[in-house]
């Protein structure tokens, strides 16, 4: 039971809370977790990458070739991450475009429209976790090892002295679970 | 018993966690990647413990050390904690430090940033360790680093020797569970610090010894040699052999690693049995080497694979250059951080296998940070170039966030802390005494960094007779680490700064020093206008002063400028050329400039930036 998870986009985004959440709640399910963040100067708007590593890890970084699963919340980072997913990874992608037929591992989702209309623009990234556990994510097999409650408990914890932010955090992960 | 909870840690919050169990009384740092969130998670921990503990953010990281050092003398167990640069600044007490030794244990932390990823160099600390003639602990991950604290403390008082902890970047802000108990409880159920392993002593207690704590030079050889003595020791100090990972073919190759390159190595052979002949081993303590390990690397194995970041400190050490590859010989490249898969071609070129072809694309991102929209430093650069013309003027320009002025065009030159009032001065005396034509001189500095290390070239430049404008960015925090505090946030108990940036400046012997806001860009170019007229004479200073938008504590005003772009925007392009705001990007087909209002700030400068008067505020 191992997962390898490289969750990648600008300065801003939420990348490092995102990775977080994810390592969070594979703890929650009693897996091991090692990880590395970005911070410094990369943060003020460059590119920002995070590793997870899930199950009897003992290195932070991913290496190339070998990411199960890879988050890319812009777009470009697609492209400049690409050779870290594994001939059998999958790639969510926050993009307004629908999937292309001729590839079943890339998965697109408009997190950016999905977190304006729940007022909350800046919360791609939840958006995108919320999509990482939809059905249209599982029907294509992706499997991310903690379940959609142990997410949820990762995110109470974290923001449980912010009852505000709480729900408006919790809100918008259900509604991109559900979105088709 | 509470129950104890595996929680996510951060490598630097780990290390605080362990500082606080050990006992660490007094902890000063000065802010820089990776090491800046140890003070955070520290007063996070000691509240949580309640703990009674010293934390400071110190001016800079000399002033860190001192302090903390004396605490150690005083019979305190003390830390101070830096990034690789910051060591440079405090590396003269260090020196002075290992010959006199300590009292209360004291963990220097120097964290490295192979890469590098948000520093200058990437400099060992373990070669500065080295010649400083202190031992080094080298983690390979946050759980190793909170073992070595104990360690290191161990030793410190055993030895009577400062001791450091070297985490990189990927211990530093690496994570992984780690058992914490109990976190849960209330604050008043947490153990109290007597529950906590003991510390060495609880009260600061200096017994004087003239001729250790005030040393002459007759003195100060008996001490490098009793610290000589001390280092040899060490070298056989059990707790910190090196361990072996896997035992591989008696007499055949064999990998010596530390650091986090160690936990690469772990992961590849857990995932491939093409490496399992090679005798694997991670080295704890890189300074000293423990010589038993070196001589059995030289007689027992027939060729000796060093990994390790970033100089050969221990391939250095294990001698028999015939017989070891690394660092030192190219075979593992000589710059740069070692990533998994670099690392695992080297195992395979070492084990004679073919190298694997990992498709890496070449950088092709056109991202680069940039200031914030709506940052005043962007606002400041602008108003800069405007009066300064680049074509007639140098920039010298220092560390922080406004270090990004380089995409404004607006930074010429930076090289370490305060560097950028040294280089206007030396750029000053250059032209002058060259006979060369001197041009406008602007040298920016953020005014964290200003106090860290402005304040003697400041001095400096005006006694000798230089003349430039220096611009000080102040928005009153240390911005790129995290909106750490500075010495100008200090009040007294009236409310009233202890410090003023202004007073220090005129102090220093400037008679031209005015504070101006930089969104009033009216303002800001009429006074680098009399600035630059006061610079004909002498040193002048500008203080530009707004709040940092990243910094959720800072009390300032509310940007509420929205703007729009009307049908004279010919898409010309001059404002995202000159202004090089995010939120502002030009849509070449369209001729067009747009606004991206999830990224816009509301600041309003823009509209002083169109030379066609397209870029407006809306009618209400």
């Amino acid at each position: 039971m191992k997962r390898q998870i490289l969750i990648s986009g600008v300065g801003g985004q939420g990348i490092v809370l995102l990775g977080r959440i994810l390592a969070e709640a594979a703890l929650f399910k009693g897996l091991s977790v090692v990880a590395s963040e970005t911070h410094g100067m990369a943060q003020r708007g460059g590119i920002v990458v995070s590793h997870i590593k899930i199950g009897g890890f003992v290195s932070p970084l991913i290496k190339v070739g070998s990411a199960d699963i890879l988050f890319a919340l812009k777009q470009e980072c697609v492209g400049l991450y690409r050779h870290y997913s594994s001939p059998e990874g999958f790639i969510l992608c926050n993009s307004p475009y629908p999937d292309k037929e001729e590839d079943k591992r890339t998965l697109c989702f408009d997190a950016e429209t999905m977190a304006l209309e729940a007022y909350n623009p800046k919360a791609v990234n939840i958006a995108m976790l919320g999509f990482a556990f939809s059905k249209r994510a599982a029907d294509r097999g992706l499997n991310l090892l903690c379940s959609f409650s142990d997410v949820q408990k990762a995110i109470i914890d974290r923001f449980t002295n912010n009852k505000d932010t709480l729900e408006r955090t919790l809100a918008l992960l259900n509604r991109s679970r559900d979105a088709l | 018993m509470a129950m104890s909870i595996n929680k996510l840690l951060m490598g630097n919050d780990a290390i605080a966690l362990a500082l606080v169990q050990q006992g660490c009384r007094v902890a000063i740092a000065y802010p820089g990647t990776p090491s800046s969130e140890i003070i955070p998670a520290l007063n996070k921990w000691r509240d949580l413990f309640g703990s009674s503990m010293h934390l400071q953010w110190a001016i800079n990281e000399k002033v860190a050390f001192e302090t903390a050092y004396t605490a150690s003398i005083a019979g305190l167990r003390a830390m101070a904690a830096m990034k690789q640069v910051g060591l440079n600044v405090a590396s003269d007490p260090l020196m002075s430090a290992a010959y006199m030794g300590i009292k209360g244990g004291f963990i220097v932390i120097s964290a490295d940033d192979p890469g590098p990823h948000s520093s200058q160099t990437e400099q060992d600390s373990r070669l500065m360790a080295m010649i400083a003639k202190v031992p080094v602990l080298d983690p390979s991950s946050p759980s190793l680093a909170m073992e070595m604290i104990e360690i290191a403390y161990e030793i410190s008082e055993a030895y009577q020797i400062p001791v450091m902890l070297r985490p990189t970047t990927r211990v530093c802000h690496g994570s992984q569970g780690i058992q914490v108990a109990p976190l849960t409880g209330s604050i008043k159920s947490a153990p109290s610090l007597e529950q906590l392993s003991q510390p060495l002593s609880n009260r600061a207690d200096f017994k004087k010894e003239t001729n250790r704590w005030a040393a002459t030079p007759k003195f100060r050889f008996l001490q490098h040699r009793g610290l000589n003595e001390k280092i040899r020791a060490l070298s056989s100090f059990s707790k910190t052999s090196p361990m072996l990972l896997n035992k591989g073919a008696k007499g055949g190759l064999a990998i010596v690693s530390s650091g986090v390159a160690s936990a690469h190595l772990l992961d590849l052979m857990a995932d491939s049995r093409d490496y399992r002949h090679i005798t694997l081993y991670q080295v704890l303590q890189p300074y000293p080497l423990h010589h038993q390990f070196a001589e059995s690397l030289r007689n027992d194995h027939e060729s000796v694979l060093v990994i390790e970041e970033t100089s050969p400190v221990i391939q250095m050490q294990i001698g028999r250059h015939d017989k070891t590859k690394g660092r030192m010989d190219g075979f593992v490249p000589d710059a740069g951080e070692l990533l998994p898969e670099g690392i695992e071609n080297l195992v395979r070129t070492f084990a004679g296998i073919e190298p694997k072809v990992f498709s890496v694309p070449a950088d092709k991102t056109d991202r680069r940070p940039s200031l914030c929209p709506g940052c005043p430093h962007r606002a400041s650069f602008y108003a800069l170039k405007r009066v300064f013309p680049p074509s007639k003027s140098i920039y010298t320009s220092d560390i922080g966030c406004y270090t990004l002025g380089i995409n404004l065009k607006a930074v010429d030159t930076f090289i370490c802390m305060g560097g950028a009032i040294s280089q206007a001065s030396g750029f000053y005396h250059s032209y002058a005494i060259s006979g060369s034509e001197i041009p406008s001189i602007a040298a920016t500095i953020g005014d964290s960094t200003f106090f860290h290390a402005g304040i003697p070239p400041l001095i400096d430049a005006v006694v000798s007779g230089c003349k430039f404008v220096l611009l000080i960015l102040d928005n009153s925090t240390t911005a790129m680490t995290g909106n750490q505090p500075t010495p100008a946030q200090a009040l007294d108990p009236k409310g009233s700064p202890l410090v003023s940036l202004e007073r220090i400046v005129k102090s220093c012997g400037v008679k031209f020093c005015k504070t101006v806001d930089p969104y009033d860009f009216a303002a800001l170019s009429k006074t680098l206008k009399q600035a630059r007229k006061a610079s004909e004479k002498t040193v002048a200073v500008v203080i530009s002063k707004a709040p940092c938008l990243m910094d959720k504590g800072a009390k300032g005003k509310r940007m509420t400028s929205k703007v729009i772009i009307n049908d004279k925007c010919d898409g010309c392009g001059y404002c995202v050329r000159e202004f090089e705001c995010p939120a502002l990007s030009l849509l070449q087909e369209q001729k067009r400039t747009t606004i991206d209002y999830s990224l816009c700030s509301n600041c309003g400068f823009c509209v002083h930036v169109c030379p066609k008067k397209a870029i407006q505020e809306p009618l209400p």
